[in-house]
């Protein structure tokens, strides 16, 4: 019926078809097996911060507390001490400051760790707690809103660390006079605005050699929260940051 | 796996017939070995081993067929049937999954297998359809295993037997579906081009056995138990 | 001869309450008991029935905080907080369950004694190194140790002086705002300070705003 010529046309081209078939067979298998490898590492991304957040809440309160009360205690004795002369005296002296001075040191160590009111008492207050510590020894102002309850502790976590890594920032690099601090829970949504007012930086610049150890841990700390960051800045024009996450 | 040519073959064609007799009997080399290895290794790689002493089953009966009745076509066709439902088995094992769409891809081969050995032929045909029809599905099962291993397994993948077979697979049936289809189509092109065709697939034949054999060297051994106490 | 005032300290590590213990045992006090955590404190309280309580806030098996609230209930009311100052909302909880007063676990002598006292004598007692955000957050709280008591007349003059306390003012810069010589400033602070029977800023800004003495805007 068909020329030999058509025939081997038509051979020609369900030929081509076939391999078509199978090539958009293995494209779909592999994005497919891609997907689930993500989620899986994202998983376990997820368990590993769990394990290393419990870690350091539990060496957070252990130092303190537990070494905190050693310090003191050695202090506590050395007041039972009578020096004899001056020279007795001003030793004794500058071993009780230095034993004062290693407790605030410990204090400061243990909170940046993990505070323990964020365990007791939720986001809010260990933010709120932050924020004075930081006006308190800076000429920052902070305007703080908190409006999202009912977030998850380990959620919680993880931003009260991300919100710690970009104030820590914007203490030491911003020379910032203002800063906007807001979470808010909108549409199933939480959302995580932080703003200054300071000299800003070359965003070009900031993300091609982000492997400063802090920015890393708030992409990964991010990931781990299924969230989208939005950074905008300029120098000289401050600097706005926004992360987005889902609330469940 | 075994090749059949579009031929009769008879005990006069001497000259492919010791090409034959060497590249399918290559699989011999597998069965041996796995004879040895069968009582260590894991059960998930037991119906490859089913598949190849299948294979060398169906190579002796074709041999002793052949000097008494001419023809292997039969038992060919009978065997190409149960090759399909053996590696539909295997790679039901090699899953995760539910059994349940092997068994509709089961139920559905068979069908064809009727259709193509019964309605549209005999069974002493030399029936391309369901060859065909099983080769593809043999593909599409190694791909994506090969992509899930590609994508999921650490380790070096060209000593990991489920690798080296499906990539076999892909090949071997690849090529095989190729040939047959022009069992199925007549375009009228010269015979003896088909007949080189033939010959290659005994060739891609031989190596799919060696690569099987050393497949079966690598099945990693049965996990014992080890009792905590 | 005075009688000694009765002691029971509680904190979880042996050796700070040792090192307290020995500091204390003197002449105007006794310590009577010792405990590591708050069921043990309790369990002692009852036996001893001490004058007053020095409790660690962060405790095992049952906190300080539980204890206090406990111990109010059974109407033991002067304690002093134990803490490390770690958490500003722990030493708030502390007080609004009960406690009288609270101190710094890194402490000197001088002031455990100090507070000891005037715990006993059923005075207010904010340790000597309290900021300014914390007595913020214990003025904020629901703490008041003033409910029901009569607050003495404090005139404008004097209102004027303790704002500017609460706004951490020194002396001088005090006199400068309103006209008056260092010296007058020193002395009208002592007075109001005799008055509300504080000892430090810290207090009178707490009494100051829990008795409402003025109205409190945000540049507390």
């Amino acid at each position: 019926m068909y020329s030999e010529e058509n025939k081997i046309y038509i051979a020609l081209v369900g030929g081509l078809i076939v391999l078509l078939v199978l090539i958009i067979f293995f494209v779909i298998s592999i994005v497919k097996y891609h997907r689930r490898k993500v989620a899986f590492n994202l998983e376990k991304l997820e368990a590993d911060f769990d394990h290393l957040d419990h870690e350091r809440e539990r060496i957070a309160a252990d130092l303190h507390d537990d070494l905190g009360s050693f310090l003191s205690a050695i202090s506590l004795h050395l007041q039972r001490v009578e020096p004899r002369n001056e020279k007795s005296k001003d030793i004794l002296k500058f071993c009780e400051e230095q034993l004062d001075q290693s407790v605030n040191k410990l204090r400061r160590i243990a909170f940046n760790m993990m505070p323990g009111v964020l365990h007791r008492k939720g986001l809010d207050d260990a933010l709120t707690e932050l924020i004075n510590l930081m006006t308190d020894s800076t000429a920052i102002r902070v305007n703080y809103q908190y409006n999202a309850d009912g977030i998850s502790h380990v959620k919680a976590i993880h931003i009260y660390h991300i919100a710690q890594e970009l104030l820590h920032n914007i203490v030491k690099h911003s020379k910032a006079t203002l800063v906007t601090f807001n979470i808010t829970a909108i549409k199933n949504h939480v959302v995580v605005q932080i703003i200054d007012n300071g000299i800003g930086f070359d965003k070009n610049l900031f993300l091609k050699k982000s492997t400063g150890l802090g920015m890393r841990n708030i992409k990964t700390r991010a990931e781990v929260l299924k969230a989208k960051i939005s950074l905008a800045t300029l120098t000289g024009k401050g600097t706005y940051f926004q992360i987005k996450m889902p609330f469940k | 796996m075994i090749a059949r040519p579009n031929h009769r073959l008879t005990v006069n064609s001497m000259n492919n017939y010791w090409l034959r007799i060497v590249f399918n009997y290559s699989i011999i080399i597998a069965a041996i070995i796995a004879i040895f290895r069968f009582k260590t290794i894991m059960a998930d790689y037991y119906p490859f081993i089913f598949f190849i002493w299948l294979g060398l089953f169906n190579e002796i009966l074709s041999l002793l067929l052949i000097y008494n009745y001419q023809s292997n076509t039969v038992n060919s066709n009978i065997y190409v049937l149960m090759e399909y439902l053996v590696l539909l088995w295997q790679f039901y094992k090699w899953s995760d999954g539910s059994s349940k769409r092997y068994y509709w891809l089961a139920a559905f081969g068979i069908t064809v297998w009727i259709t193509d050995n019964f309605i549209l032929n005999t069974i002493s045909d030399n029936n391309s359809i369901f060859r065909v029809f099983y080769s593809f599905i043999i593909i599409f099962f190694s791909i994506d295993k090969v992509n899930n291993l590609l994508i999921f397994e650490y380790g070096n993948l060209l000593k990991h037997p489920m690798f080296i077979t499906c990539i076999t697979f892909i090949f071997y049936y690849g090529f095989k579906a190729f040939v047959e289809s022009f069992n199925m189509v007549h375009l009228g092109l010269n015979p003896v081009i088909l007949k080189d065709l033939w010959i290659i697939l005994y060739f891609v034949n031989g190596t799919a056995n060696l690569l099987y054999a050393i497949a079966v060297l690598c099945i990693p051994k049965k996990i014992k138990f080890i009792s905590p106490w | 001869m005075k009688e000694k005032i009765r002691v029971i300290i509680a904190d979880d590590h042996d050796v700070y309450r040792d090192g307290l213990k020995l500091l204390l045992n003197s002449g105007e006090i006794e310590v009577v008991a010792e405990a590591s955590n708050g069921i043990q404190l309790l369990e002692d309280a009852r036996k001893h029935k001490p004058d007053v309580v020095l409790t660690d806030l962060m405790m095992p098996v049952s906190t300080g905080i539980e204890a206090i609230k406990e111990l109010k209930k059974e109407n033991f009311e002067r304690i002093i907080a134990l803490s490390f100052f770690d958490s500003d909302t722990l030493i708030v909880e502390a007080l609004e369950s009960g406690a009288m007063g609270y101190l710094h676990k890194n402490v000197q002598k001088e002031e455990i004694v100090e507070a000891i006292k005037d715990v006993y004598n059923f005075r207010s007692y904010y340790s000597k190194a309290t900021d300014m955000r914390l007595a913020r957050s214990i003025i904020k709280s629901r703490y008041n140790p003033y409910l029901n008591k009569s607050v003495p007349f404090f005139s404008p003059q004097e209102i004027e002086i303790i704002r500017l306390i609460c706004q951490e003012k020194s002396s001088p810069e005090i006199g400068k705002i309103l006209n008056m010589g260092t010296r007058t400033v020193e002395g009208q602070r002592a007075k109001i300070i005799q008055k509300m029977n504080v000892r430090t800023p810290v207090g009178v800004a707490i009494y100051a705003v829990k008795n409402k003495l003025f109205p409190v805007d945000p540049p507390l």
